[in-house]
Formats: structure tokens, C-alpha cells, sequence
């Protein structure tokens, strides 16, 4: 089914893409969000297309190609958006190729990645695909089911805050390699046109719905009824895995395996609340990776281990996270295709350097 | 109250353009001395003649301080908050800086420009131009670029030729290395005699288009700030009131002459004033604050006597606007929120759940309709929650008590890439060095400095270690006879 994203709705997705996010939250609508919805009310509404209607809607030979921010969101805020990031990069990587584009994806519909792609798409004139390659915010280019499916994030163009144009082709699979060494040089991020590939590949490979399920979830978030993570378990498929007061958040280093995650490890130990021996303590490599219940593995990665403010009925933004504060912390199941052997693999505990087995959650 | 055993003689004196209300805080036997006075004639007219409030605030300080015998007055805290913002408002005739903006980034082109989206009322009245630098600090502490200096000769042939009052510099960056804006300033102030200079990474926050806003206010509002200072230096200078303090949006207090160089921090008091001043009345220091307003309530959290505090902020005056400036972090919650929904948990054992009517008793917004349906959500969270204080007092009243506790703070924030233990405690101890520093200058009277938080937080998904530096001060106010 074909929809549209009309700028009612930006407030809804904005939330939505919240959800899951930790540490490259942007709760707060400010410029560049505020940007995102006037390229929405200024070029939208932007038409969605569902993976099961791209056969009736594009030509079988029509190419699609994914946006996504590669990098540190406090970067890209300090660092500011000209705004014309995504085009040059969709434009440079079409002149590489010989080729024009007929559809954009999203990379993730989660955290800023859902905003850039729809501000491209919109730019752009082009439909957006209701399906992304994650299902939630992992951190690397090739955390994708895009990938899973046996496609490649390169070539691809990435484009800098200091204007810096940088185009990666890589026959042996080391795209991600190379751009995240190109975000340091190019200051800290790259608006990045990766995953050029058929209509067909790209909706066949996403998880579909990704986009409206972000939308309905943001509906949730700012509805003014209680019991927020009840209602997001329910609606989601998850459930929660406990309430407890934030005692403790430190950070070390890695002991797990080496990996190729940019994260400098963190650990928030929570007090579950109306006990006094019970703790949960969550292992965090930029997002939540691994919740333990008393040392127990309790949810894990490519799972999706989301924290709620149940006072404040909103998602937590590490930046705002104290000590004493009250958290939800919410279980939802990552997409099927994260619960195969290759999807874990890719995305699972060996993939943050945990030296866990991966078990699929009961829920 | 124990952290605000120090300020029991304190009064709080709110200046709006309705009214100015000053308090004492409640003496032991709960009793508050309060005069509302309404230069205006209390016919719900707005008054803008700043010589007649500050007269009334005069009289009022005199008033209370006479019905408060035996009681010396310490010091005064005056809430400037609402009569600054009357200022930015499209009705009002006061007059604000004309601003000439220096944008140091890597390009031109950008999702926003300074004062594009800045409401065309008060843009007509503070836009002197703008001029673009290339350059700026990455966040791997990197300068790709040099500055060239010429283009600060553009802008000062721009401020000249808009008649700019003051130069606001903002550089991509500056929270990792100043050095930037320092060097664009030390030029400005050499070649622009007269001509203020607001640097952001000083009077702003974290994002770059926000701060860099914050930096245009600031220097918009030098003007009517300086204006209402000197009249009310001038209207209330009796020698009993020993140190006078003006309030901050995250609740704390700062000296006259920070007061002056950062205007932009006393805007936006309506929330962090009557939380604080709700919980005196109610005598916690560790509380959950609603606010209520007949279709939401605002929810604020104050602990240990100092309220949980944001960064990123619209302000009422100039919607459409985002602004990184400290204020007391506010929540806002559309329809009801039940006593059920803050069960014990959630209000973290000390806590106390104080309740309040944002426009309680206001001339013009107050009504039989409001009272009852205020009346009825106390008795619901009551109903429910049986501790919780349920305060009816006049918001205005509320406000200027909250301003008579706060206390000396400052919170700073720096990005900085670290080489290793020792590095990261130096760049801590720097940071800590100019939080300390803006503490001892907000408060005349001995307080004993703490560190309530030293945070080092890695910046996501770069491997180069930049962390985020934030470091609270606060002054403990200590007791005197």
C-alpha cells in the first residue's frame, strides 16, 4: 500500500525515531528538526512505498539508493547541516555510476538517520521506501539486512561539514572500514548515499513498515495516557524487563573481544524498584547492547533494549540520565531477520566484543 | 529547608510588566509577608515605564521589610525575568540592541542563518546583518581552516552601517577551543570602540545554531538589561538590603554584574521561580513540582534545593526560536496526571510532590472556572497521593519567594579531546576552575563551595575520545548573624 508522510505526522515520526536511542538522542526539536519538518511542509506530503508494492509502482530495471548519517549526532549538531548534504551525495553517486535513482531507503528509521532520509527524499521529489535496513539504530554501515541479503553499502558518497566530498569503492568489502576513518578526517560526520541496488533488491532486504511503525510508536510516545511502556510493549511486541532507580553509571574498558564498534564502553546499574537485592545492570556501546537481571542475561543485541522515563513519559537521553532517576527499561524483539545465524552474527553480542551467546527473548 | 537555612531574611522581588511583587520567605510560625504593587493602577494595563516599577519595587521592598521587625533583610533577589521578556514582545516599546552577527563555520550555506528564524516583530528590531567567517574548531579538536581576519572588518563596516549596539561572535567549535571566539573578540573590541562584544561559547550551550541564538539575544538584551539595572541600582539602594542578586531561568542567583554581561539567563524565570517558590512554601527541598494550567501541567524536579536543569529551550516571547541556555528543565504534559502515575518510585523515597497553579490568583487569567478545576486536580492527586502539598497561593507571590531562595550555581560545559587519565583530570580542573569562579561572584555573602557533579561523557561514535565535560558548582550560603 502506498502512503504519505504528511507534515502532521513530523511530530509523531520525530519521537518515534527516539525509541531504542540512548546516546545519539535528539528529544529536543531544535534547528535541524525544525529544518526537517519545513523541507516536509515546503516539498511534501512524501510518498511512502511499501516493499510489496514496489513491483506495481517502479520499473523492474529502476534503481533505489539509501541515506544515512555516518558519524556523531553532537557532531552534526555543533558541526551545522547546510542542508544540501544529501542531494550532493545522491547526485555525485548517480554521476559514478551512470545512473539514475527512482526511490530512496532509509539506512535506519531510527534516531536522526529517519530525518535525513526523509528531508533527501523530499529534496530529492523522490518516493521513500516504507522499510529500512535495521529495524533499529546499530552503528555500523554494514549492520544492515541490506547486507544480509548480500548487498553492499559501496560504492558510496559521503558528504562533510566542511563540504569535503569523499566517494569509496571497494571490491573486498571494506567500506566500513574506510568511511568511518574518513568521518574523523571530514570532522565527525558524513551525510553518506550508500546501497545503490534495484528498487526490488533494496524493499526485498528492508524491514518492512519500518517507517509507519516509527510514526505509530512517536503517536504513543506523545499521547497523554500513562503506563507508557505497558502500552509501547504491547503495540511493539515487547515487554518490559524491569523499573529500577539509576545507581551507578561508569565507564571502562572493553574486555570483552576486540571489535570494530566506535564506542567507548559505558555501564548503568539500576535498583529495581520495591526490591532491595535485585539489579539490572545494562552494558551500553552508543546504544543499550546487553541487560543483565542479576547477572542473568535478560535481553541482548540485535534485540532492542529501549530506556523510558516513566515521570516524565519521554525517552532517555544519555546526555539528560542521572543518578537517582526512575527507569523503564523495555524489551522489544528485533526483526526475524536479525534472529537468523548470519543476522546474528552480524549484529549480535560477538558483534560489541560481549562473550555471550545470543538467546532469542521470551516475551 | 536545610539548604536554604542561609537565606531565611532573604527577599524575593518579582518585576513584571503588570505588577512587581516582593516576599519574605515564610518565618517559622509559616507566616509570609508579601506587597503587591501595580505601578498601572491594578486595571490589568501594562506598564512599561521601568522608573515606575522600579519605584514600586522600592516601595514594596520597604513595605515588607517593615512588617518583617526584628528580621534584618540580607539580601534581595530580584526576578527581572518577566519585564525582560516584555521587552522581546511585538507590543512592546522598549527598546533592544541592534545586533551584527559573526558566524565563524565552515560554510555559508546553512539549514538556518542567524535571525531567519527569529519572528519578524523583533527581527525588525534586533537584526543588524551578518557576516560569515570560515573557520571553526571540529569535534577531534581539529582547525582545518585559518581565520581570516578581514572578514571582521566586513562586519564591523556592517555594524556601522545598521547602527549595531553590539557584535555577537559565534565559531563551530568553541566549547572544545574558545581560542576562536577570544581572537575574533580581542580584534572586535580593538577596532570597535564602544561596541559590546557577546561571545557564545560564553553565555551558551551545547548545538551550534542554538547557541549562537543565545549569543544574538544576549547581546539584544544588554541594552534593556543595563537600562532596568542602573534604575533599579538607582530606585533601591537602601543600604540595609547589603547584596542584591537577580535570578537566573535555572533557578539560581547571580551577582549585578554577571547579571549585565548575560541577560539572555534571567529570561524565561516563569517555571524555575514558582517551583522554588512552591516548595518553600511547602518547606522541601527534594520535591516533584507540577505546575497546573487548565489543558497541561509542567513537571519540574528539584533536589537537594537546586532544580534539575536543561539546555535546549524555546522561549514564549520568540516562538520558532531555539535557543542553549541553562533553565530549570521543564516537562510539559498534555491532560491530567494522576497521584497514581507518581508512585513511590518515581517520587525516589525523599521526594515530595508539591502542586501548584501556574496563574493563580492573576488579574487578568484567574477565574471561578480555573479555581474549581485546580480545586478538583488537587483532590484527585490528593486522593491518591494523600501527602502531597497542595499550595494555594498567588503564583506572583509563589514566584518572588522562588526568587528569594535561590542559591549561587553554575554549571559549565566543555567538549575536549583527552590524552589519557591525567589530561582528562586537568581539562576537569579547568572546567571546574571557571564554574567555581561564576559561583563566588553570584553572592555577597561567605558560602562554601561544593562540586555536586563532574561528568566526562564519551561523545558517540567517534573513536577519537572527545568527551563532554560538565562540571556543577554550587555555594552552600553559610548561616550569619
Amino acid at each position: 500500500m502506498t502512503s504519505e508522510l504528511r507534515v502532521e505526522m513530523f511530530d509523531d515520526l520525530l519521537a518515534g525515531s527516539q525509541l531504542g536511542v540512548l546516546s545519539g538522542a535528539s528529544t529536543f526539536p531544535g534547528a535541524f528538526e525544525s529544518w526537517v519538518r519545513m523541507v516536509l511542509a515546503e516539498h511534501g506530503p512524501l510518498q511512502l512505498v511499501d516493499p510489496e508494492d514496489v513491483g506495481a509502482t517502479f520499473s523492474p530495471d529502476a534503481q533505489a539508493v539509501c541515506v544515512g548519517m555516518v558519524g556523531s549526532l553532537p557532531a552534526l549538531y555543533e558541526m551545522p547541516f547546510r542542508g544540501d548534504e544529501a542531494r550532493t551525495a545522491v547526485h555525485d553517486l548517480e554521476r559514478m555510476r551512470g545512473t539514475t535513482f527512482a526511490c530512496m531507503a532509509a539506512l535506519n528509521a531510527a534516531g536522526v538517520n529517519v530525518l535525513i532520509a526523509v528531508a533527501a527524499a523530499c529534496q530529492l521529489r523522490l518516493p521513500l521506501l516504507n522499510c529500512d535496513g535495521q529495524g533499529q539504530i546499530l552503528p555500523l554501515i554494514d549492520q544492515t539486512t541490506y547486507k544480509l541479503a548480500g548487498l553492499s553499502p559501496a560504492p558510496l558518497v559521503g558528504v562533510g561539514p566542511w563540504g569535503d566530498i569523499i566517494a569509496v569503492r571497494s571490491p573486498l568489502a571494506r567500506a566500513e572500514t574506510l568511511t568511518r576513518a574518513a568521518v574523523s578526517g571530514a570532522g565527525g560526520w558524513l551525510v553518506t548515499a550508500m546501497y545503490p541496488a534495484l528498487v526490488s533488491q533494496l524493499a526485498a532486504a528492508g524491514i518492512p513498515g519500518a517507517i509507519t511503525r516509527c510514526i505509530e510508536a512517536g503517536s504513543t510516545l506523545r499521547s497523554s495516557r500513562g503506563q507508557l511502556g505497558s502500552r509501547l510493549a504491547r503495540q511493539l511486541g515487547g515487554r518490559i524487563l524491569g523499573r529500577g532507580r539509576v545507581l551507578e553509571i561508569t565507564q571502562h574498558r572493553e574486555s570483552g573481544i576486540r571489535t570494530r564498534q566506535p564506542a567507548q564502553p559505558l555501564s548503568i546499574l539500576l535498583e529495581v524498584s520495591g526490591s532491595t537485592q535485585s539489579e539490572i545492570r545494562l552494558e551500553v556501546r552508543n546504544e543499550v547492547v546487553l541487560a543483565t537481571l542479576d547477572g542473568a542475561v535478560a535481553a541482548v543485541a540485535p534485540d532492542v533494549i529501549c530506556l523510558l522515563d516513566p515521570l516524565r513519559r519521554r525517552t532517555v537521553d544519555l546526555l539528560d540520565l542521572k543518578l537517582g532517576d526512575v527507569m523503564e527499561v523495555l524489551l522489544l524483539p528485533a526483526h526475524e531477520l536479525w534472529h537468523t545465524l548470519a543476522g546474528v552474527q552480524l549484529a549480535g553480542p560477538s558483534s560489541f566484543g560481549l562473550p555471550i551467546a545470543y538467546r532469542k527473548p521470551t516475551l | 529547608m536545610s539548604k536554604n537555612a542561609g537565606m531565611r531574611g532573604a527577599l524575593g522581588v518579582r518585576i513584571d510588566d503588570l505588577a512587581v511583587t516582593a516576599a519574605r520567605l515564610p518565618d517559622p510560625d509559616r507566616r509570609c509577608v508579601t506587597r503587591t504593587i501595580f505601578p498601572g493602577g491594578g486595571d490589568g494595563s501594562h506598564h512599561t515605564d521601568l522608573s515606575a516599577m522600579c519605584a514600586a519595587a522600592a516601595q514594596a521592598l520597604a513595605e515588607v521589610g517593615s512588617e518583617s521587625p526584628g528580621m534584618h533583610v540580607k539580601d534581595v533577589v530580584f526576578d527581572l525575568g518577566p519585564a525582560l521578556a516584555h521587552s522581546l514582545s511585538a507590543d512592546s516599546r522598549a527598546r533592544v540592541g541592534r545586533v551584527t552577527a559573526i558566524r565563524i563555520s565552515p560554510s555559508p550555506v546553512s539549514i538556518q542563518l542567524p535571525f531567519a528564524s527569529w519572528p519578524p516583530g523583533i527581527r525588525n528590531r534586533v537584526d543588524g546583518g551578518f557576516v560569515h567567517m570560515v573557520g571553526g574548531t571540529d569535534l577531534h579538536g581539529g582547525q582545518p581552516l585559518p581565520l581570516d581576519n578581514s572578514a571582521l572588518d566586513s562586519a564591523l563596516r556592517q555594524a556601522d552601517e545598521a547602527g549595531a549596539d553590539s557584535i555577537s561572535v559565534a565559531a563551530v567549535g568553541a566549547l572544545m577551543d574558545p581560542d576562536t571566539e577570544y581572537a575574533a573578540a580581542e580584534y572586535l573590541v580593538r577596532h570597535a570602540a564602544g561596541r559590546k562584544v557577546v561571545l557564545s561559547h560564553e553565555v551558551g550551550g551545547l548545538r551550534f545554531v542554538e547557541r549562537e541564538n543565545s549569543a544574538i539575544l544576549n547581546a539584544a538584551l544588554l541594552v534593556p538589561a543595563e537600562d532596568l539595572l542602573d534604575k533599579l541600582q538607582s530606585w533601591v539602594s537602601r543600604p540595609a538590603h547589603s547584596h542584591h542578586s537577580f535570578l537566573r531561568a535555572d533557578g539560581s542567583r547571580v551577582g549585578r554584574e554577571e547579571a549585565r554581561a548575560s541577560p539572555t539567563h534571567l529570561v524565561g524565570t516563569e517555571g524555575a521561580a514558582l517551583a522554588q517558590g512552591a516548595a518553600a512554601f511547602a518547606g522541601v527541598d527534594n520535591a516533584v513540582i507540577l505546575e497546573w494550567e487548565p489543558d497541561r501541567v509542567r513537571l519540574l524536579t528539584l533536589e537537594e534545593g537546586f532544580l534539575r536543569t536543561g539546555h535546549l529551550r524555546h522561549l514564549r516571547p520568540l516562538p520558532g526560536v531555539q535557543f542553549s541556555q541553562r533553565h530549570a528543565a521543564q516537562s510539559s504534559l498534555p491532560g491530567v496526571i494522576s497521584g497514581e502515575s507518581m508512585s513511590g518510585d518515581l517520587l525516589q523515597g525523599q521526594h515530595a510532590l508539591v502542586v501548584a497553579a501556574a496563574n493563580f490568583g492573576h488579574e487578568k487569567v484567574w477565574s471561578t472556572e480555573q479555581a474549581q478545576a485546580f480545586e478538583a486536580y488537587g483532590a484527585t492527586i490528593r486522593s491518591q497521593y494523600p501527602q502531597a502539598h497542595l499550595v494555594r497561593e498567588s503564583s506572583a507571590v509563589l514566584s518572588a519567594l522562588g526568587a528569594a531562595v535561590a542559591l549561587p550555581q553554575s554549571e559549565v560545559i566543555r567538549y575536549a579531546v583527552v590524552d589519557g587519565p591525567e589530561d582528562l583530570e586537568a581539562k576537569k580542573a579547568t572546567v571546574r576552575h571557571i564554574a567555581q569562579g561564576r559561583v563566588l561572584s553570584a553572592q555577597g555573602a561567605p558560602i562554601t563551595l561544593r562540586t555536586v557533579s563532574e561528568q566526562a561523557t564519551p561523545v558517540s561514535f567517534l573513536l577519537s575520545g572527545p568527551v563532554l565535560l560538565r562540571v556543577q558548582v554550587v555555594g552552600v550560603v553559610e548561616e550569619r548573624e
